[in-house]
């Protein structure tokens, strides 16, 4: 089966800097892919090599079926790309934007984006230099989506995005989806990508630390448990199996779990706690504590 | 052709204002040449008394009381100052200004290759600088009719045809300077065209070396001495020219293979 994306061994280095490192990676055509990562991981560098923006140091990168960036041009005609920050020219309304991206094409997609900008709440008609970062980011989105590409790349799309408008983008997304085109989607948001992706990859310090289906990795979430009114916690707990870390602070404390949470939270209930909490941790405390550690 | 319009309509405004503001200057430098004609006697004395400063504009050569010797060494020289500048400040930002703006990455995940981005963007600068030419011309041709003098139509039009070979010629190899650089830059533009003119200034007083004549086109295409020799220096013409080919093909190369800065 042809991929969507195919790197092998892909490494970017700037001088003496570190881009990404042997990253190996494939998403096969109708996935909604999702790269995790912190700032800095290496997930922009990775998306810009797959555009041809830059040039691998090493490795092979494969995009459509064709190799990047030899066949570039061609590839990039079935691409939608929305970057993580947009800039526009001067002077340009958000219209001017999707008809210049058009031109760009040699497609006429009048009619997708006015769709698209009616979907979510954007009124093309503005200077783009007017819009609120948001705003921004929807231009993005259209000029992103209204040529209806086989592959969307996105970076980071819904940052700055409020919730509504998030839920509409997703609405889009899934139905883009099931017309058949395959989402590579660049967050360092983990519940999203939890929630919509099929499949993801973690990227750190530019490697790849687990490639996997959403579920699978789904497995492996941890959760911080924060209890507060006390200070001290018993060795049971300490010393219980998936306990990953524990923090404790004159007011409360807190631990690092993976595992069946039934099992803890039978033996937190007999500690005199005034409050819990229990959150996701945080994607560095997953990548220290989870990833790097257990895989 | 759609970055080559992009960039006519971008650059429109800038473009425009640069060039009716000198198109202005021109006019009122030109309505001066009267006054000059009509006292001579003092102008050459004023001339004669400046030294080395004549002979670096080249006052020592030309009679100033003729129209186009007083266009040539004046309101020539101005526009040969501006133009150049126009010029390098265009062509150095043409490429980098993608880079420097941040609208590469809007702008290059389209389909379509860099030689083409390179061509249309170039095209654009050389139509700009024609234009730039035309509307100066033009209003020098206007102030020339109001003087009512005699003067060579042909000969009018070869300093202007020189100076937009000047203008093509340092704006593209600013243009190919723009290809390794990536943000705008403004101050060296505005710098090489200085930096250029002064080394034309240093031939003139004869304390430039010869090598000096080979680094600054504008000593072949100043306007002081089109009306001299009566014709452009075909040989300086020819090297400029592959100067010019080679710095495009040389940026190119660079701007083809270059990992685009976000």
């Amino acid at each position: 089966m042809e991929t969507a994306i195919s790197t092998e061994n892909l490494t970017k280095r700037y001088g003496r800097a570190r881009g990404i490192e042997n990253v190996s990676l494939e998403v096969l055509p109708g996935q909604i892919f999702g790269f995790i990562g912190p700032n800095g991981a290496g997930k922009s560098t990775f998306i810009r090599t797959l555009l041809g923006l830059i040039r691998p140091s090493s490795g092979h990168v494969s995009v459509l079926g064709n190799t990047i960036p030899l066949k570039s041009r061609s590839v990039l005609k079935q691409i939608g790309y929305m970057p993580s920050e947009a800039s526009y020219y001067r002077g340009m309304r958000a219209l001017d934007v999707f008809r210049m991206s058009s031109h760009l094409r040699r497609k006429d997609c009048e009619r997708e984006s006015w769709v698209l900008s009616d979907r979510l709440g954007l009124d093309p008609t503005r200077p783009v230099a007017d819009l609120s970062f948001g705003n921004q980011k929807k231009v993005a989105i259209v000029a992103a989506m209204q040529h209806k590409p086989k592959l969307l790349i996105l970076d980071e799309p819904t940052s700055g995005l409020d919730p509504l408008v998030q839920r509409a983008f997703w609405d889009i997304l899934h139905e883009r989806n099931r017309q058949g085109a395959t989402i590579f989607i660049s967050s360092h948001v983990l519940s999203e990508v939890q929630q919509h992706c099929s499949h993801a990859a973690i990227i750190r310090d530019g490697r790849i630390l687990v490639s996997d289906s959403v579920s699978r990795l789904g497995e492996n979430t941890a959760r911080r448990i924060t209890l507060r009114g006390i200070n001290e916690l018993t060795q049971d707990i300490i010393n219980f199996s998936g306990v990953l870390k524990v923090d404790i602070h004159s007011s409360e404390s807190s631990i690092l779990y993976q595992g069946d949470m039934h099992d803890l939270i039978a033996r937190i209930n007999q500690l005199p706690y005034s409050d819990i909490i229990i959150t996701e941790p945080s994607l560095e405390e997953i990548f220290l504590h989870v990833y790097e550690r257990g895989q | 052709m759609t970055i080559f319009f992009h960039e006519l309509k971008q650059g429109k405004k800038a473009g425009l204002i640069t060039s009716f503001s000198s198109c202005i200057l021109l006019i009122l430098i030109m309505s001066v040449q009267p006054k000059v004609q009509n006292q001579m006697k003092m102008v050459e004395k004023l001339i004669a008394g400046l030294g080395p400063l004549a002979q670096a504009f080249a006052m020592d050569k030309l009679d100033m009381g003729e129209l186009l010797n007083f266009y040539s060494l004046e309101a020539g020289n101005v526009l040969l100052l501006i133009g150049c500048s126009f010029s390098c400040v265009m062509g150095i930002s043409m490429l980098s200004k993608e880079e420097g703006r941040h609208t590469s990455e809007f702008l290059f995940p389209h389909p379509i290759n860099r030689l083409s981005v390179i061509i249309q963007k170039w095209l654009a600068l050389i139509i700009q600088l024609v234009v730039f030419i035309i509307i100066n011309t033009a209003g020098t041709y206007i102030s020339f009719v109001m003087l009512n003098q005699p003067w060579d139509m042909m000969l009018f039009i070869k300093i202007q045809l020189s100076l937009l070979i000047l203008f093509v010629c340092v704006g593209s190899i600013c243009f190919s300077i723009s290809a390794f650089i990536s943000h705008e830059a403004t101050g060296v533009g505005v710098g090489i065209a200085l930096t250029l003119y002064v080394l034309n200034l240093l031939i003139n007083l004869d304390v430039g070396k010869d090598i000096f004549k080979y680094i600054t086109p504008i000593y072949f295409t100043e306007p002081a001495k089109i009306v001299t020799k009566g014709t452009l220096d075909t040989y300086f013409a020819k090297y400029y020219g592959l100067i010019t080919i080679a710095s495009l093909l040389l940026g190119t190369l660079r701007y083809a293979i270059k990992d685009l800065r976000i």
